[in-house]
């Protein structure tokens, strides 16, 4: 099995010509766009000419010098604007710097070097990939924009979006829309600490931290077997051969469990996105649907994966919405940081994609299949697994719901969509796949309780439970 | 899940301030007075108003100067003599035409820092103390009586004329100066 090198982070969907983006999404590098503005005349100026024209030429018509009188303004106005117009060739710059804050939130600068003549800039903004919001600031700015914006998810997210256009005097003039200003993050998930480690049926590696039920070194006593070729001399336990020895070449030893590590593998289903608050499932913006199963998903892989590796153990991840993300099974910190690497950058995929043989599962691997269940692809998946004798623990990712802002139509699709969950839920559990909800909503047991559950030795099974 | 919650809604600190709709209701409200000022309580106003609101909330389709067009006919109802009436529309028409193009780069939803306006309102002082003065003086000088008379004959006219032109060409060559060379 090859290893693929993570995927790089995402940059800015647009990338203008003259434009640095940052190499690293935790960096603050700041976002510059640096181009010559297009000017366009505003309609006001073609249309307060033709009136300021009619009316003069009907005062002169009419010999009514009132009439001309009124044009006077308009005239002397429209020539002002006309003389005070930007200059067009000078470049305009703008930079959108993000400052973390160490928290929850992060502070974000704008600051926009207009060209002589800009007497105002319309500024489009949009935070957390939400609706849109303009202010219109005098410039050339004499001080930058300052703006906070709270990080409510974790992965790869869309902070701040920024698009400007440029007015001149009485807004006679105006410069066409500028490539907007893009600032993303990869926002890291949190880690919990897991008490129990479920382990695989079977435990095939040569060393690590658990107790295999084969015979060998490191672990606990595992029975009184007789003597045979290899045994080491001091293990022969001479109460035992004193007590079960028939003839005099009887010997028996004290053999002892050997130690072995588990692979895990870890499967993230990120082809759904869906918060807690139903009423956003449908519009899906980021700011407002709360906690998604995205963030839930994104929790439990890394608890999950670091609380492996730091046991000893080789975790692989594949990630279902995306053929390229996988890491192949391995241990050690350093295959932690790439792990952790790879899950935070998980996201949906705007394609959908259908596996149509599941990803391959090394042999008596583990297989954690964190999915909000919404669909039967991952039950599929699962089944086949748990089919070619793994032990598959599908982990349920999807947050307790909120009814906020709901229609009565919504909460009736949200019941028709839950007892479809349900029936793959009962469909898991029949096909031997184990469930592990990992929200801790408080319907069922907490969490560490499950896992000490899922922990227990399993009868007619190679391997125990582990704690750390 | 150690995530925040949604309990602050994120912003931009510009002291934007001024919602951008404020431009169109002081258009809407100038467009109804000066309507109310220059056609009294007449057919005509209902006209002024339905055109006021409509140039205001729809400043795309231009009919904040197609109002400016049909205040100025107005004036044709009145006698071209110095009048309080006249000296509000000059400054009215002026007024509408800064909102108007205002009104028409403004997005309506946006908020606007005060710091905006002050230019406009700026040159529209500076435009509007002599043009007020200049009124003054025309109409006091140059418009008839109601029994037809005028204070100046046609060759007062004629000079009043040449120095309006030969300070139109000043002013045209001091705004050429101004202008940078072509690079």
């Amino acid at each position: 099995m090859s290893e693929p090198a993570p995927p790089p982070a995402p940059l800015p969907a647009q990338q203008p010509p003259h434009r640095s983006a940052p190499n690293s999404a935790h960096r603050s590098a700041p976002v510059t766009a640096t181009a010559v503005p297009s000017w366009a005349r505003s309609a006001g100026l073609t249309a307060g000419g033709t009136a300021a024209i009619v009316v003069a030429a009907a005062g002169l018509l009419l010999s009514r010098i009132d009439l001309a009188l009124l044009a006077l303004p308009l005239v002397v106005a429209l020539a002002w604007t006309w003389e005070r117009r930007p200059d067009q060739t000078e470049a305009a710059t703008a930079t959108l710097t993000l400052a973390e804050l160490g928290g929850t939130e992060v502070d974000f600068t704008i600051a926009i070097a207009a060209p002589v003549g800009v007497e105002a800039i319309a500024l489009r903004y949009t935070l957390l990939a939400g609706e849109a919001r303009e202010i219109v600031v005098a410039g050339p700015l004499s001080g930058d924009l300052v703006g906070r914006v709270p990080l409510l998810h974790s992965g790869p997210q869309e902070l701040v979006r920024a698009e400007y256009r440029f007015l001149g005097a009485d807004a006679g003039a105006l410069s066409l829309p500028q490539e907007p200003l893009v600032a993303s993050r990869v926002v890291a998930p949190p880690r919990a600490v897991i008490g129990w480690l479920p382990l695989p049926r079977r435990l095939q590696g040569l060393t690590g931290s658990h107790e295999s039920a084969r015979a060998g070194d490191g672990g606990d006593f595992r029975d009184i077997h007789p003597f045979s070729a290899g045994d080491r001399l001091r293990r022969i336990d001479w109460k035992a051969t004193a007590r079960r020895g028939q003839n005099a070449g009887d010997l028996y030893v004290r053999r002892t469990a050997a130690l072995a590590d588990a692979t895990v593998l870890i499967v993230l289903d990120s082809r759904d996105d869906v918060g807690e608050q139903v009423a956003e499932w449908n519009r899906n913006t980021p700011a407002a649907k709360g906690i998604s199963a995205l963030d839930v998903a994104r929790e439990a892989a890394s608890s999950i994966a670091a609380g492996y590796i730091q046991a000893g153990d080789r975790v692989g991840f594949q990630d279902l919405s995306s053929r390229s993300r996988m890491i192949a099974h391995a241990g050690g910190s350093r295959h932690l940081w790439r792990l952790l690497r790879a899950i935070e950058i998980t996201q949906p995929s705007a394609v959908r994609f259908r596996h149509q043989r599941p990803p391959i599962v090394p042999p008596g691997a583990l297989v954690y299949l964190l999915s909000s269940l919404l669909d039967d692809e991952a039950v599929r998946l699962a089944l086949r697994w748990r089919g070619n004798g793994h032990r598959v623990i599908a982990v349920d990712v999807l947050p307790a719901a909120r009814f906020a802002r709901t229609t009565r139509y919504e909460r009736i699709a949200y019941r028709i969509v839950m007892m479809e969950r349900e029936d793959r839920i009962r469909t898991l559990q029949a096909g031997g796949v184990e469930l592990l909800r990992w929200p801790e909503d408080g319907t069922s047991l907490p969490r560490q309780a499950r896992l000490k559950l899922l922990s227990r030795p399993v009868r007619n099974a190679g391997s125990r439970g582990g704690r750390r | 899940m150690k995530l925040p919650g949604l309990v602050r809604r994120p912003d931009l600190f510009a002291g934007a301030q001024i919602p951008g709709v404020t431009v169109r209701g002081v258009f809407t409200t100038a467009g109804v007075l000066l309507s109310l000022v220059d056609f009294g309580l007449t057919g005509w106003l209902a006209v002024g108003i339905v055109l006021s609101v409509a140039a205001a909330f729809s400043p795309q389709y231009l009919l904040g100067w197609v109002l400016i067009l049909f205040l100025a006919a107005g004036r044709l109802a009145h006698n071209p003599s110095l009048s309080w009436q006249f000296l509000v529309l000059l400054l009215g028409l002026h007024l509408l035409h800064v909102l108007a193009t205002l009104a028409l780069e403004l997005p309506w939803r946006s908020w606007v820092q005060p710091r905006v306006f002050v230019a406009p309102l700026r040159r529209f002082l500076v435009i509007q103390v002599p043009t007020q003065l200049l009124a003054v003086l025309a109409l006091l000088l140059l418009a008839p009586s109601p029994d037809g008379h005028r204070p100046l004959t046609v060759a007062a006219f004629a000079v009043v004329g040449a120095v309006a032109l030969a300070g139109l060409a000043l002013l045209g060559s001091r705004l050429d100066e101004r202008r940078p060379p072509p690079a």
